[in-house]
Protein backbone atom coordinates (compact mmCIF):
# COMPACT_ATOMS: atom_id res chain seq x y z
CA UNK A 1 0.00 0.00 0.00
CA UNK A 2 3.18 2.03 0.80
CA UNK A 3 3.86 1.58 -3.08
CA UNK A 4 -0.01 2.77 -4.03
CA UNK A 5 -0.03 6.21 -1.24
CA UNK A 6 3.58 7.01 -2.97
CA UNK A 7 2.52 6.75 -6.47
CA UNK A 8 -0.78 8.61 -5.59
CA UNK A 9 1.27 11.28 -4.21
CA UNK A 10 3.24 12.12 -7.02
CA UNK A 11 0.55 11.89 -9.62
CA UNK A 12 -0.20 15.67 -7.38
CA UNK A 13 3.07 16.96 -8.78
CA UNK A 14 3.34 18.73 -12.05
CA UNK A 15 5.94 19.07 -14.27
CA UNK A 16 7.28 22.58 -13.76
CA UNK A 17 6.09 22.88 -9.93
CA UNK A 18 8.64 24.39 -7.18
CA UNK A 19 7.40 21.61 -4.42
CA UNK A 20 8.69 22.19 -0.47
CA UNK A 21 8.86 19.31 0.89
CA UNK A 22 10.43 17.09 3.70
CA UNK A 23 12.24 13.24 4.17
CA UNK A 24 10.20 10.18 4.20
CA UNK A 25 7.60 8.85 1.22
CA UNK A 26 7.04 12.31 0.01
CA UNK A 27 9.81 12.65 -1.02
CA UNK A 28 10.25 9.49 -2.91
CA UNK A 29 6.83 10.59 -4.56
CA UNK A 30 8.62 13.44 -5.77
CA UNK A 31 11.67 11.46 -7.24
CA UNK A 32 9.47 9.69 -9.13
CA UNK A 33 7.59 11.84 -10.22
CA UNK A 34 10.65 13.71 -11.60
CA UNK A 35 12.03 10.58 -13.17
CA UNK A 36 8.15 10.02 -14.35
CA UNK A 37 5.73 12.66 -16.11
CA UNK A 38 7.40 15.85 -13.73
CA UNK A 39 11.01 15.52 -14.78
CA UNK A 40 11.01 19.95 -14.34
CA UNK A 41 9.70 20.20 -11.06
CA UNK A 42 12.16 21.56 -9.12
CA UNK A 43 12.50 20.54 -4.54
CA UNK A 44 12.73 23.27 -2.41
CA UNK A 45 13.87 21.61 1.22
CA UNK A 46 13.36 23.69 4.56
CA UNK A 47 17.12 23.49 5.18
CA UNK A 48 17.39 25.83 2.36
CA UNK A 49 18.56 22.87 0.08
CA UNK A 50 17.12 23.74 -3.72
CA UNK A 51 17.00 21.75 -6.41
CA UNK A 52 18.83 18.47 -5.65
CA UNK A 53 19.51 15.60 -8.22
CA UNK A 54 17.91 12.86 -7.20
CA UNK A 55 20.88 10.30 -6.97
CA UNK A 56 20.15 9.39 -3.26
CA UNK A 57 17.57 8.95 -1.02
CA UNK A 58 18.12 11.10 2.13
CA UNK A 59 17.50 10.84 5.67
CA UNK A 60 17.36 14.14 6.94
CA UNK A 61 16.62 17.28 4.95
CA UNK A 62 20.22 18.94 6.39
CA UNK A 63 21.97 14.84 4.42
CA UNK A 64 25.37 15.94 3.00
CA UNK A 65 23.39 13.45 0.08
CA UNK A 66 21.05 15.88 -0.22
CA UNK A 67 23.68 19.21 0.21
CA UNK A 68 26.18 17.61 -2.28
CA UNK A 69 23.86 17.32 -5.45
CA UNK A 70 21.76 20.65 -4.83
CA UNK A 71 21.92 23.40 -7.43
CA UNK A 72 21.52 26.20 -4.06
CA UNK A 73 22.41 26.12 -0.37
CA UNK A 74 21.46 28.61 1.81
CA UNK A 75 19.53 28.36 4.71
CA UNK A 76 16.22 28.27 6.18
CA UNK A 77 15.01 32.17 5.87
CA UNK A 78 15.66 31.89 2.22
CA UNK A 79 13.26 28.94 1.90
CA UNK A 80 10.99 30.30 4.26
CA UNK A 81 10.57 33.53 2.92
CA UNK A 82 10.58 32.27 -1.04
CA UNK A 83 7.33 30.44 0.31
CA UNK A 84 6.18 33.66 1.63
CA UNK A 85 7.01 35.29 -1.31
CA UNK A 86 4.69 33.12 -3.22
CA UNK A 87 7.02 31.13 -5.38
CA UNK A 88 6.25 27.60 -4.26
CA UNK A 89 3.03 25.95 -5.84
CA UNK A 90 2.86 22.61 -3.64
CA UNK A 91 3.60 21.91 0.23
CA UNK A 92 3.39 18.47 1.07
CA UNK A 93 2.89 17.41 5.12
CA UNK A 94 2.11 14.68 7.47
CA UNK A 95 0.13 15.32 10.51
CA UNK A 96 -0.78 13.18 14.06
CA UNK A 97 -4.69 14.56 13.58
CA UNK A 98 -6.54 15.72 10.74
CA UNK A 99 -9.96 16.83 11.25
CA UNK A 100 -12.51 17.15 8.03
CA UNK A 101 -11.18 20.78 7.30
CA UNK A 102 -8.04 19.71 6.95
CA UNK A 103 -6.46 21.65 10.30
CA UNK A 104 -3.62 19.61 10.83
CA UNK A 105 -2.09 19.17 14.57
CA UNK A 106 1.97 18.11 14.95
CA UNK A 107 2.24 19.57 18.32
CA UNK A 108 0.17 18.02 21.45
CA UNK A 109 -1.94 14.96 21.79
CA UNK A 110 -4.32 14.65 24.51
CA UNK A 111 -7.66 15.65 27.09
CA UNK A 112 -5.22 18.28 28.55
CA UNK A 113 -4.67 20.18 25.73
CA UNK A 114 -1.30 22.75 24.84
CA UNK A 115 -1.00 23.12 29.29
CA UNK A 116 -1.19 19.76 29.96
CA UNK A 117 -0.43 17.23 26.91
CA UNK A 118 -0.48 13.43 27.44
CA UNK A 119 1.82 13.43 24.36
CA UNK A 120 4.15 16.33 23.22
CA UNK A 121 5.34 16.17 19.61
CA UNK A 122 7.50 17.94 17.36
CA UNK A 123 5.71 21.30 16.81
CA UNK A 124 5.25 22.94 13.45
CA UNK A 125 8.71 23.79 12.23
CA UNK A 126 7.87 24.92 8.65
CA UNK A 127 4.54 23.45 8.30
CA UNK A 128 2.34 26.28 9.69
CA UNK A 129 4.12 28.38 7.11
CA UNK A 130 3.80 25.80 4.48
CA UNK A 131 0.15 25.13 5.10
CA UNK A 132 -0.37 29.25 5.24
CA UNK A 133 1.80 30.15 2.34
CA UNK A 134 2.39 27.64 -0.78
CA UNK A 135 -0.23 28.05 -3.38
CA UNK A 136 -1.87 23.90 -2.29
CA UNK A 137 -0.59 21.57 0.04
CA UNK A 138 -1.20 17.70 0.23
CA UNK A 139 -1.55 15.84 3.17
CA UNK A 140 -0.07 12.34 3.24
CA UNK A 141 -1.32 9.92 5.87
CA UNK A 142 -1.85 6.94 7.44
CA UNK A 143 -5.54 6.29 7.87
CA UNK A 144 -6.47 5.59 11.79
CA UNK A 145 -9.17 6.78 14.39
CA UNK A 146 -7.09 8.84 16.35
CA UNK A 147 -5.35 10.67 13.02
CA UNK A 148 -8.79 11.46 11.66
CA UNK A 149 -10.76 13.42 14.47
CA UNK A 150 -13.80 15.08 14.80
CA UNK A 151 -11.66 17.61 16.91
CA UNK A 152 -8.08 18.84 17.23
CA UNK A 153 -6.23 18.51 20.63
CA UNK A 154 -4.31 21.69 18.77
CA UNK A 155 -4.42 23.44 15.41
CA UNK A 156 -0.57 23.95 14.14
CA UNK A 157 -1.42 24.43 10.34
CA UNK A 158 -4.32 25.41 8.97
CA UNK A 159 -6.32 23.75 6.63
CA UNK A 160 -9.65 25.65 5.92
CA UNK A 161 -10.05 26.66 9.34
CA UNK A 162 -13.26 26.67 10.41
CA UNK A 163 -15.01 26.79 6.51
CA UNK A 164 -15.62 29.03 3.99
CA UNK A 165 -13.79 32.24 4.14
CA UNK A 166 -12.00 31.11 6.97
CA UNK A 167 -8.88 31.35 5.65
CA UNK A 168 -9.25 34.90 3.23
CA UNK A 169 -10.23 36.57 7.11
CA UNK A 170 -7.30 35.24 9.05
CA UNK A 171 -4.76 36.93 5.85
CA UNK A 172 -3.36 33.42 4.43
CA UNK A 173 -2.29 34.05 1.53
CA UNK A 174 -1.90 30.19 -0.34
CA UNK A 175 -4.55 28.56 -1.39
CA UNK A 176 -5.49 25.55 1.30
CA UNK A 177 -5.34 22.04 1.23
CA UNK A 178 -6.21 20.11 -2.23
CA UNK A 179 -5.61 16.57 -1.40
CA UNK A 180 -5.12 13.73 1.43
CA UNK A 181 -3.67 10.57 0.31
CA UNK A 182 -4.04 7.68 2.96
CA UNK A 183 -3.07 3.88 2.65
CA UNK A 184 -6.72 3.51 1.84
CA UNK A 185 -7.85 6.40 0.07
CA UNK A 186 -7.53 9.59 -1.53
CA UNK A 187 -9.88 12.73 -0.18
CA UNK A 188 -10.07 16.21 -1.83
CA UNK A 189 -11.96 19.15 -0.54
CA UNK A 190 -15.39 20.20 -1.52
CA UNK A 191 -15.15 23.72 -3.41
CA UNK A 192 -18.49 24.96 -1.80
CA UNK A 193 -18.15 23.10 1.84
CA UNK A 194 -14.22 23.19 2.49
CA UNK A 195 -15.45 19.16 3.80
CA UNK A 196 -13.17 16.64 2.95
CA UNK A 197 -14.90 13.89 0.23
CA UNK A 198 -13.70 10.33 -0.60
CA UNK A 199 -12.51 11.16 -4.54
CA UNK A 200 -11.14 7.44 -4.95
CA UNK A 201 -10.23 4.17 -2.90
CA UNK A 202 -7.66 1.86 -3.19
CA UNK A 203 -8.14 -1.41 -4.33
CA UNK A 204 -9.20 -4.14 -1.89
CA UNK A 205 -10.31 -1.48 0.56
CA UNK A 206 -14.30 -0.58 1.32
CA UNK A 207 -16.19 2.17 2.18
CA UNK A 208 -16.78 0.70 5.38
CA UNK A 209 -13.89 0.11 6.58
CA UNK A 210 -12.78 3.93 5.71
CA UNK A 211 -15.68 5.08 8.12
CA UNK A 212 -14.48 2.85 10.91
CA UNK A 213 -10.92 4.27 10.67
CA UNK A 214 -12.45 7.90 10.68
CA UNK A 215 -13.55 10.29 13.52
CA UNK A 216 -15.98 12.52 11.94
CA UNK A 217 -18.64 11.41 9.17
CA UNK A 218 -17.13 10.42 5.64
CA UNK A 219 -18.78 12.06 2.75
CA UNK A 220 -18.15 10.00 -0.92
CA UNK A 221 -17.90 12.02 -3.66
CA UNK A 222 -20.63 11.37 -6.75
CA UNK A 223 -17.94 10.15 -8.83
CA UNK A 224 -16.05 7.89 -6.75
CA UNK A 225 -14.07 5.58 -8.09
CA UNK A 226 -10.76 2.52 -7.49
CA UNK A 227 -7.81 4.57 -6.71
CA UNK A 228 -5.35 3.55 -9.91
CA UNK A 229 -3.13 0.76 -9.62
CA UNK A 230 0.30 1.08 -10.19
CA UNK A 231 1.69 -0.04 -13.80
CA UNK A 232 4.54 -2.84 -13.22
CA UNK A 233 6.42 -0.48 -15.14
CA UNK A 234 6.09 2.41 -12.50
CA UNK A 235 6.67 -0.13 -9.81
CA UNK A 236 9.98 -1.24 -11.32
CA UNK A 237 10.66 2.52 -11.40
CA UNK A 238 10.02 2.91 -8.42
CA UNK A 239 11.97 -0.07 -6.85
CA UNK A 240 15.02 -0.28 -8.94
CA UNK A 241 15.85 3.43 -9.48
CA UNK A 242 14.28 5.43 -6.78
CA UNK A 243 14.81 3.46 -3.81
CA UNK A 244 16.39 0.26 -4.06
CA UNK A 245 17.74 -0.33 -0.69
CA UNK A 246 13.93 0.73 0.45
CA UNK A 247 15.10 2.65 2.91
CA UNK A 248 11.25 4.15 2.50
CA UNK A 249 9.15 1.74 0.49
CA UNK B 1 46.48 44.13 14.19
CA UNK B 2 43.36 43.16 16.46
CA UNK B 3 43.96 40.92 19.32
CA UNK B 4 42.64 37.21 19.03
CA UNK B 5 39.69 36.42 20.32
CA UNK B 6 40.69 32.42 20.89
CA UNK B 7 39.76 31.23 24.01
CA UNK B 8 40.03 27.34 25.78
CA UNK B 9 36.56 25.48 25.15
CA UNK B 10 37.00 26.00 29.29
CA UNK B 11 37.12 29.81 29.15
CA UNK B 12 34.01 30.70 26.80
CA UNK B 13 32.02 28.07 28.49
CA UNK B 14 32.37 30.05 31.94
CA UNK B 15 30.97 33.47 30.25
CA UNK B 16 27.50 31.31 30.65
CA UNK B 17 25.37 32.47 33.03
CA UNK B 18 22.79 30.80 35.36
CA UNK B 19 19.84 32.13 33.32
CA UNK B 20 20.61 33.04 30.29
CA UNK B 21 18.72 32.91 26.66
CA UNK B 22 20.50 30.87 24.21
CA UNK B 23 20.25 29.82 20.83
CA UNK B 24 22.65 27.45 18.59
CA UNK B 25 23.90 26.53 15.31
CA UNK B 26 22.58 23.49 13.37
CA UNK B 27 20.29 21.62 11.56
CA UNK B 28 18.39 18.02 11.68
CA UNK B 29 22.00 15.94 12.79
CA UNK B 30 24.58 18.10 11.67
CA UNK B 31 26.14 21.57 12.51
CA UNK B 32 25.57 21.65 16.01
CA UNK B 33 28.46 23.01 18.65
CA UNK B 34 28.14 19.79 20.61
CA UNK B 35 31.60 20.18 22.76
CA UNK B 36 30.13 23.38 23.73
CA UNK B 37 27.12 21.73 24.69
CA UNK B 38 28.98 19.17 27.00
CA UNK B 39 31.31 21.27 28.14
CA UNK B 40 28.29 23.66 29.52
CA UNK B 41 26.93 20.60 31.14
CA UNK B 42 30.05 19.73 32.81
CA UNK B 43 30.17 22.98 34.14
CA UNK B 44 26.74 22.78 35.25
CA UNK B 45 25.30 26.29 35.12
CA UNK B 46 21.00 26.35 34.61
CA UNK B 47 17.88 27.64 34.11
CA UNK B 48 18.42 28.45 30.49
CA UNK B 49 15.65 29.62 27.87
CA UNK B 50 16.75 28.43 24.47
CA UNK B 51 15.34 30.33 21.45
CA UNK B 52 15.24 26.60 19.41
CA UNK B 53 14.50 26.68 16.08
CA UNK B 54 16.40 23.59 14.47
CA UNK B 55 18.87 23.04 17.84
CA UNK B 56 17.43 19.30 18.45
CA UNK B 57 20.49 17.98 19.75
CA UNK B 58 21.98 21.20 22.06
CA UNK B 59 17.98 21.07 23.51
CA UNK B 60 17.86 17.62 24.09
CA UNK B 61 20.95 17.21 25.49
CA UNK B 62 20.29 20.15 27.94
CA UNK B 63 16.58 19.67 28.60
CA UNK B 64 18.32 15.69 29.98
CA UNK B 65 20.39 17.17 32.33
CA UNK B 66 17.70 19.90 33.93
CA UNK B 67 19.82 23.02 32.89
CA UNK B 68 16.33 24.44 31.04
CA UNK B 69 13.35 26.35 32.45
CA UNK B 70 12.05 27.40 29.50
CA UNK B 71 11.79 26.92 25.56
CA UNK B 72 11.16 29.42 22.93
CA UNK B 73 10.67 26.96 19.93
CA UNK B 74 9.34 26.20 16.37
CA UNK B 75 10.07 22.47 16.18
CA UNK B 76 12.06 20.06 18.23
CA UNK B 77 12.80 16.41 16.58
CA UNK B 78 15.16 13.69 15.60
CA UNK B 79 14.45 13.55 11.84
CA UNK B 80 14.73 9.62 10.73
CA UNK B 81 14.58 8.89 14.72
CA UNK B 82 11.41 10.36 16.08
CA UNK B 83 10.30 13.04 18.69
CA UNK B 84 12.75 14.02 20.96
CA UNK B 85 12.20 12.56 24.25
CA UNK B 86 13.71 14.10 26.83
CA UNK B 87 12.17 17.30 25.91
CA UNK B 88 8.86 15.85 25.49
CA UNK B 89 8.74 14.09 28.58
CA UNK B 90 10.18 17.47 30.26
CA UNK B 91 7.42 19.33 28.64
CA UNK B 92 4.72 16.58 29.78
CA UNK B 93 5.76 16.66 33.32
CA UNK B 94 5.75 20.36 33.27
CA UNK B 95 9.37 20.76 34.02
CA UNK B 96 9.93 22.60 30.91
CA UNK B 97 7.41 25.37 30.09
CA UNK B 98 7.20 26.42 25.79
CA UNK B 99 6.09 28.71 23.51
CA UNK B 100 5.90 27.48 20.16
CA UNK B 101 6.17 29.16 16.66
CA UNK B 102 6.32 28.17 13.10
CA UNK B 103 9.83 28.18 11.93
CA UNK B 104 9.44 31.54 10.11
CA UNK B 105 7.95 33.37 13.05
CA UNK B 106 11.05 32.49 15.33
CA UNK B 107 13.69 33.14 12.53
CA UNK B 108 12.02 36.88 12.19
CA UNK B 109 11.62 37.30 15.86
CA UNK B 110 15.63 36.94 16.15
CA UNK B 111 15.81 38.90 12.88
CA UNK B 112 13.58 41.45 14.01
CA UNK B 113 16.09 41.95 17.74
CA UNK B 114 19.22 41.17 15.15
CA UNK B 115 17.56 44.46 12.71
CA UNK B 116 17.10 46.74 15.29
CA UNK B 117 12.77 46.76 14.75
CA UNK B 118 10.56 46.05 17.49
CA UNK B 119 8.59 43.63 15.35
CA UNK B 120 8.26 42.28 11.82
CA UNK B 121 5.53 41.54 9.48
CA UNK B 122 4.69 37.52 8.37
CA UNK B 123 1.67 36.40 6.40
CA UNK B 124 1.87 32.83 8.58
CA UNK B 125 0.38 31.63 12.17
CA UNK B 126 -3.24 33.77 11.71
CA UNK B 127 -5.69 31.64 12.42
CA UNK B 128 -3.85 28.86 14.14
CA UNK B 129 -3.63 27.82 17.72
CA UNK B 130 -0.08 29.53 17.54
CA UNK B 131 -1.75 32.83 17.19
CA UNK B 132 -4.93 31.68 20.07
CA UNK B 133 -2.56 30.17 22.82
CA UNK B 134 0.61 32.41 23.56
CA UNK B 135 2.23 31.01 26.76
CA UNK B 136 5.12 33.27 27.11
CA UNK B 137 5.41 36.53 29.28
CA UNK B 138 6.25 38.46 25.73
CA UNK B 139 3.71 38.37 23.43
CA UNK B 140 4.82 36.64 19.96
CA UNK B 141 2.13 37.88 17.91
CA UNK B 142 -1.07 39.85 16.58
CA UNK B 143 -2.15 41.57 13.59
CA UNK B 144 -2.34 45.13 13.21
CA UNK B 145 -3.26 47.73 10.26
CA UNK B 146 -0.73 47.92 7.70
CA UNK B 147 0.01 51.99 8.02
CA UNK B 148 -0.17 52.15 4.18
CA UNK B 149 -3.10 50.76 3.58
CA UNK B 150 -3.45 47.53 2.55
CA UNK B 151 -5.58 45.73 5.02
CA UNK B 152 -3.99 43.54 7.99
CA UNK B 153 -1.00 41.96 8.51
CA UNK B 154 0.11 39.73 11.24
CA UNK B 155 3.36 40.73 13.04
CA UNK B 156 6.06 38.99 15.16
CA UNK B 157 7.67 40.93 18.64
CA UNK B 158 11.30 40.73 18.70
CA UNK B 159 13.43 38.30 20.36
CA UNK B 160 16.98 38.68 21.52
CA UNK B 161 18.63 35.71 23.23
CA UNK B 162 21.83 36.65 25.81
CA UNK B 163 24.48 34.32 23.69
CA UNK B 164 24.44 32.61 20.20
CA UNK B 165 26.69 29.36 19.97
CA UNK B 166 27.62 28.90 16.63
CA UNK B 167 29.65 25.92 14.99
CA UNK B 168 31.49 26.47 11.66
CA UNK B 169 33.98 24.76 9.53
CA UNK B 170 36.64 27.55 9.57
CA UNK B 171 37.28 30.59 11.57
CA UNK B 172 40.25 33.09 11.92
CA UNK B 173 40.96 34.63 15.10
CA UNK B 174 38.98 37.59 14.94
CA UNK B 175 35.55 35.36 14.51
CA UNK B 176 35.12 35.22 10.90
CA UNK B 177 33.88 32.05 9.79
CA UNK B 178 32.46 30.00 7.30
CA UNK B 179 29.79 27.51 7.33
CA UNK B 180 29.63 25.13 4.12
CA UNK B 181 26.42 23.30 3.14
CA UNK B 182 23.00 24.24 4.52
CA UNK B 183 23.71 27.44 7.08
CA UNK B 184 20.09 27.00 8.94
CA UNK B 185 19.07 30.23 10.83
CA UNK B 186 22.75 31.23 11.92
CA UNK B 187 22.22 34.78 10.26
CA UNK B 188 18.93 35.26 12.24
CA UNK B 189 21.07 34.03 15.34
CA UNK B 190 24.00 35.93 15.19
CA UNK B 191 22.28 39.31 14.62
CA UNK B 192 19.41 38.35 17.54
CA UNK B 193 22.35 37.43 20.05
CA UNK B 194 24.04 39.93 22.78
CA UNK B 195 27.14 38.27 22.09
CA UNK B 196 28.43 35.14 19.88
CA UNK B 197 30.59 32.59 20.50
CA UNK B 198 31.91 30.97 17.23
CA UNK B 199 32.92 27.32 17.83
CA UNK B 200 34.77 25.93 14.49
CA UNK B 201 36.41 22.54 12.75
CA UNK B 202 39.78 24.80 11.84
CA UNK B 203 41.26 27.93 12.90
CA UNK B 204 42.69 29.27 9.70
CA UNK B 205 43.91 32.91 8.84
CA UNK B 206 42.71 35.61 7.65
CA UNK B 207 44.69 35.27 4.39
CA UNK B 208 41.98 31.92 4.07
CA UNK B 209 39.40 33.42 5.10
CA UNK B 210 40.21 36.78 2.73
CA UNK B 211 40.22 34.08 -0.09
CA UNK B 212 36.59 32.84 0.42
CA UNK B 213 35.15 35.88 1.70
CA UNK B 214 32.29 35.93 -0.06
CA UNK B 215 31.19 32.41 2.25
CA UNK B 216 31.81 34.39 5.61
CA UNK B 217 28.82 34.09 7.12
CA UNK B 218 29.89 35.35 10.24
CA UNK B 219 31.24 38.46 10.30
CA UNK B 220 33.77 38.71 13.37
CA UNK B 221 32.62 42.57 14.84
CA UNK B 222 29.46 40.34 16.46
CA UNK B 223 32.04 37.36 17.95
CA UNK B 224 33.29 37.63 21.62
CA UNK B 225 35.21 34.53 21.74
CA UNK B 226 36.48 31.68 19.38
CA UNK B 227 36.93 28.22 20.27
CA UNK B 228 39.01 25.42 18.38
CA UNK B 229 36.61 22.34 18.52
CA UNK B 230 37.54 19.34 16.16
CA UNK B 231 34.34 17.33 15.45
CA UNK B 232 32.75 19.39 17.74
CA UNK B 233 29.10 18.64 16.39
CA UNK B 234 29.91 14.70 17.54
CA UNK B 235 27.68 12.22 17.37
CA UNK B 236 26.45 14.81 14.46
CA UNK B 237 28.20 15.55 11.57
CA UNK B 238 29.98 18.70 9.70
CA UNK B 239 29.39 19.20 6.42
CA UNK B 240 32.19 19.06 3.99
CA UNK B 241 34.52 17.24 7.38
CA UNK B 242 32.56 13.98 9.02
CA UNK B 243 29.78 12.42 8.74
CA UNK B 244 27.03 11.64 11.45
CA UNK B 245 27.87 9.32 13.93
CA UNK B 246 24.77 6.62 13.40
CA UNK B 247 25.90 4.72 15.32
CA UNK B 248 26.35 6.50 18.25
CA UNK B 249 23.11 8.41 17.42
CA UNK B 250 20.78 5.42 18.09
CA UNK B 251 22.40 4.42 21.00
CA UNK B 252 21.59 7.88 22.91
CA UNK B 253 18.16 7.54 21.25
CA UNK B 254 17.71 3.94 22.70
CA UNK B 255 19.30 5.20 26.05
CA UNK B 256 16.51 8.05 25.83
CA UNK B 257 13.78 5.36 26.24
CA UNK B 258 13.69 5.58 29.84
CA UNK B 259 15.26 7.76 32.92
CA UNK B 260 17.73 5.34 34.25
CA UNK B 261 19.38 4.62 30.77
CA UNK B 262 19.49 8.44 30.01
CA UNK B 263 20.89 9.54 33.06
CA UNK B 264 23.71 6.63 32.52
CA UNK B 265 24.61 8.04 29.05
CA UNK B 266 25.19 11.74 31.18
CA UNK B 267 27.38 9.30 33.52
CA UNK B 268 29.13 7.86 30.92
CA UNK B 269 29.77 10.35 28.10
CA UNK B 270 29.19 14.15 29.98
CA UNK B 271 29.69 13.98 33.28
CA UNK B 272 32.02 11.29 33.49
CA UNK B 273 34.90 12.51 31.09
CA UNK B 274 36.87 15.84 32.57
CA UNK B 275 36.60 17.03 29.46
CA UNK B 276 36.29 16.71 25.42
CA UNK B 277 39.63 15.81 24.73
CA UNK B 278 38.77 12.76 27.46
CA UNK B 279 35.33 11.93 25.20
CA UNK B 280 37.15 12.12 21.94
CA UNK B 281 40.16 9.69 23.67
CA UNK B 282 37.27 7.27 24.37
CA UNK B 283 35.97 7.25 21.05
CA UNK B 284 39.33 6.82 19.69
CA UNK B 285 40.74 8.00 16.67
CA UNK B 286 39.50 4.81 14.26
CA UNK B 287 36.26 5.65 15.06
CA UNK B 288 36.71 9.40 14.26
CA UNK B 289 38.73 8.75 11.14
CA UNK B 290 36.17 6.51 9.45
CA UNK B 291 33.81 8.89 9.58
CA UNK B 292 35.71 11.87 7.58
CA UNK B 293 33.63 12.72 4.39
CA UNK B 294 34.81 11.29 1.10
CA UNK B 295 36.37 14.75 -0.46
CA UNK B 296 33.83 13.97 -3.74
CA UNK B 297 30.66 12.35 -2.38
CA UNK B 298 30.80 14.10 0.39
CA UNK B 299 29.57 11.96 2.45
CA UNK B 300 31.71 9.24 4.85
CA UNK B 301 32.29 5.68 2.99
CA UNK B 302 31.89 3.68 6.42
CA UNK B 303 29.30 5.35 7.80
CA UNK B 304 29.12 5.22 12.01
CA UNK B 305 31.45 2.10 12.04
Amino acid sequence: MDEVMTIATSRYMLDGNTIFIGTGLPMVAAYFAKATHAPNAVLLFESGVLDPQPKYIAKAVGDSRLVSTARRVSGMMDSLLLLQGGHVDLGVLGCAQIDKFGNINTTVIGPGGYAKPTTRLPGSGGANDIASLAKNFLVVTRHKPRTFVDKLDYLTSPGYLTGPGARERAGLLGGGPIAVVTDKCIFEFDDNTCEMVIKSIHPGVTADEIAESTGFKILIGSEVEQTVIPKISELEILRNQIDPEGVYI
Amino acid sequence: MSKSKIVTLSTAVSTIKNGSSLSFSGFGHSGHPLSFVRELIRQRPKDFTLNAIAECWPAEFLVGTGSVTAINMSNLMFEGLGRCRAISVAIEEGRVKVDDHSHLALSLRLLAAGWGVPFLPIRSIAGSDLESIQTAEKQKFTRIMSPFGEGEVGVVSALQSDVAVIHTNKSDSQGNAIIYGAASVVEAQIRGAKSVIVTTEQLVSADEIIEENQNVIVPGILVSAVVHTPFGSHPGGMYKVYDEDVEHMDMYYEASRNEAALAAYHAEYIYGKKDENEYFESLGSEKLMNLRVDPTLQFALKEGK
